[in-house]
């Protein structure tokens, strides 16, 4: 069943347990107090759909195995946002003019931990790896996660087959190919249950059109809850202001009969400022 | 004891040594010394834990120091002053040792203004990797006469702050990215486009490298041996030893993989008048060793 995935279980001794994460793996072995820990990573652009666990099997082959000394009955593997932000790109550069606003559903690689009921976390891993990404300007910013999804946008009135629109082009026009091809591979993406699924809102508000290279999210005020065995976060509501700057909330009240898996270390109105003319990105955290 | 040649203060010292006094006033300067330095180290204590919030280190080292050497000061003149000595022709005297004293110090003050120079203009700060000539270290701490570094190999260096200041001073650490500037000569019969997709490949793929920045591939010049091209690639600061080494073990790799020349240098030599003369020989045994393994 999906829902055990996220839950406490109770593990016999003696026995490996291992979680399937979409192409990785996680393993994991209780002896009395004794408890280990076996993590297969990949790249993050090679994943699979393919998540379940915990099932018994085999000890894991050729794989270095973390240790923790812990008093417990009770475990779960839980995930968490990546402390560090995450980069996306848009594809083809995305203007959003005054007045309008545009949607993105992204999945995002989450950093698992494996927690007793008292809360201590045993063990800690990322089971995708990717690439970094600075965002900000070369004298200050942020080290960021760089995720190879492209941002496509979900507007208002559009019709997502893409061969409904009349001037659509031939089945067999790179444009087509490329197009289809990115949105099998963010479709393959949100398909994965061990990625936290997340909505961003982006809406100008402002005189000028704004427009979307790269987004940064930033994970401090974002909570994760367990939706039908997927995981989903709170939406990020990014808004252009009218004196040029941006603002980014946290949209939690649709997810508030969800159950919580991880609870955001801050809250609040979270402000990222950008200045004119030059590239430069600050949060500030509210109260 | 012939006492006319020595100063009054100092006759009258003799004069009242050992009398009640004397003792007195020896114990009155006593206390009065111990009492302001007491009272200094208090104001030094205060002092430290309030910049500790609002100063940076190396400011706030200054004035502990200042404070410090004020107390001094300040206890030995009420000492003297106890003991009868007269300050004013002591400063006279002091104004004249210090013109002789500033000649000999010249270095030393350079290197005090040099300090308080530094400290104000701020290329660096404590923790930060500079480079001054050929040394390169992480900053121990800002003196008002030098620098002190410590090396990667662990090496200790005193820089006076005279020499920081003539010199060029590179500061590694003051931004949170660099770029690795890496070039690369590859052979003339290479398909540059091709060298092009494989140096953005590897970029993609180290996971020490940032997609953004976007790496730098620069086609220089068309040079003896080679085609040079500049590969930067940006990094996180903490990376530097981890990138330098992978990328350049992923380019040897891949160029190997892709069969991209990274040529020696080498010169086309060509002789003349011997090759008529001397080599025909050879030239005929080399047509027919050719013709031998043709058939």
């Amino acid at each position: 069943m999906m829902y055990r995935m996220w839950n406490f279980f109770e593990p016999k001794d003696s026995q490996w347990y291992r979680w399937k994460l979409d192409g990785a793996s996680l393993w994991m072995h209780k002896n009395g107090e004794e408890w280990r820990f076996a993590l297969n990573s990949l790249p993050f652009k090679h994943l699979q759909s393919d998540a379940s666990g915990p099932e018994p099997t085999e000890p894991p082959a050729d794989i270095s195995v973390s240790l923790a000394v812990a008093a417990g009955r009770k475990a779960a593997l839980h995930p968490h946002p990546s402390p560090m932000p995450y980069l996306v790109s848009a594809r083809n550069d995305v203007t959003i003019h005054p007045g309008t606003e545009a949607r993105f559903t992204i999945a995002l690689p989450p950093v698992l931990r494996v927690e007793l009921e008292s809360g201590y976390a045993l063990y800690e891993g990322s089971p995708f790896t990717t690439t970094y990404a600075w965002f900000g300007d070369k004298t200050s910013g942020h080290l960021c996660l760089s995720l190879p999804i492209e941002l496509d946008p979900e507007c208002k009135n559009e019709q997502r087959a893409f061969d409904s629109a009349p001037d659509a082009p031939s089945a067999a026009s790179p444009a087509y190919l490329s197009m289809q091809q990115s949105l099998r591979r963010a479709a393959q993406y949100l398909a994965c249950q061990s990625l936290i699924h997340c909505k961003i809102v982006v809406k100008n508000k402002s005189k000028e059109p704004l427009e979307v290279k790269r987004l940064a999210i930033f994970t401090d005020l974002m909570n994760v809850y367990e939706k039908a065995g997927t995981l989903v976060s709170d939406m990020v509501v990014i808004t252009g202001t009218s004196d040029g700057s941006l603002q980014t909330n946290i949209d939690d009240t649709g997810f508030k009969n969800l159950h919580k898996i991880h609870t955001a270390s801050k809250t609040g109105l979270n402000e990222v400022l950008i200045m004119r003319g030059v590239s430069f990105l600050r949060n500030i955290a509210g109260l | 004891m012939n006492t006319t040649i020595l100063p009054d203060f100092i006759n009258n010292l003799f004069k009242d040594a050992f009398t009640p006094e004397f003792w007195r006033k020896a114990f009155s300067a006593i206390i009065a010394a111990v009492l302001i330095l007491g009272a200094f180290r208090i104001l030094q204590a205060i002092a430290s834990r309030t910049m500790k919030k609002n100063m940076p280190e190396q400011k706030a080292q200054l004035v502990k120091k200042a404070i410090h050497y004020t107390g001094w000061a300040i206890a030995i003149i009420s000492v003297l002053e106890s003991m009868g000595v007269n300050l004013s022709a002591l400063l006279g005297a002091a104004g004249i040792a210090g013109i002789a004293i500033g000649f000999a110090a010249q270095t030393s003050v350079s290197n005090l203004i040099s300090g308080i120079f530094l400290i104000s203009e701020k290329p660096f700060q404590i923790g930060d990797v500079i480079q001054v000539g050929d040394i390169t270290g992480i900053v121990m701490s800002i003196d008002l006469l030098s620098v002190k570094l410590q090396t990667f190999d662990n090496r200790f260096v005193r820089i006076p702050n005279e020499s920081i200041i003539k010199l060029n001073v590179t500061n590694n650490t003051r931004f949170p990215i660099r770029r690795l500037d890496v070039w690369v000569g590859v052979s003339y019969n290479s398909n540059l486009n091709k060298v092009t997709e494989v140096l953005k490949d590897i970029a993609a793929k180290n996971l020490y490298a940032l997609d953004n920045p976007a790496p730098l591939i620069y086609i220089d010049k068309f040079d003896n041996s080679s085609i040079n091209i500049l590969f930067g690639v940006w990094f996180e600061q903490s990376k530097l030893v981890d990138l330098r080494n992978s990328i350049i073990i992923d380019i040897h790799t891949r160029f190997a993989e892709e069969g991209i020349e990274i040529p020696y240098p080498k010169r086309d030599v060509y002789i003349k008048g011997i090759v008529d003369t001397q080599i025909p020989d050879v030239r005929k045994d080399m047509r027919e060793q050719n013709v031998g393994t043709n058939t």
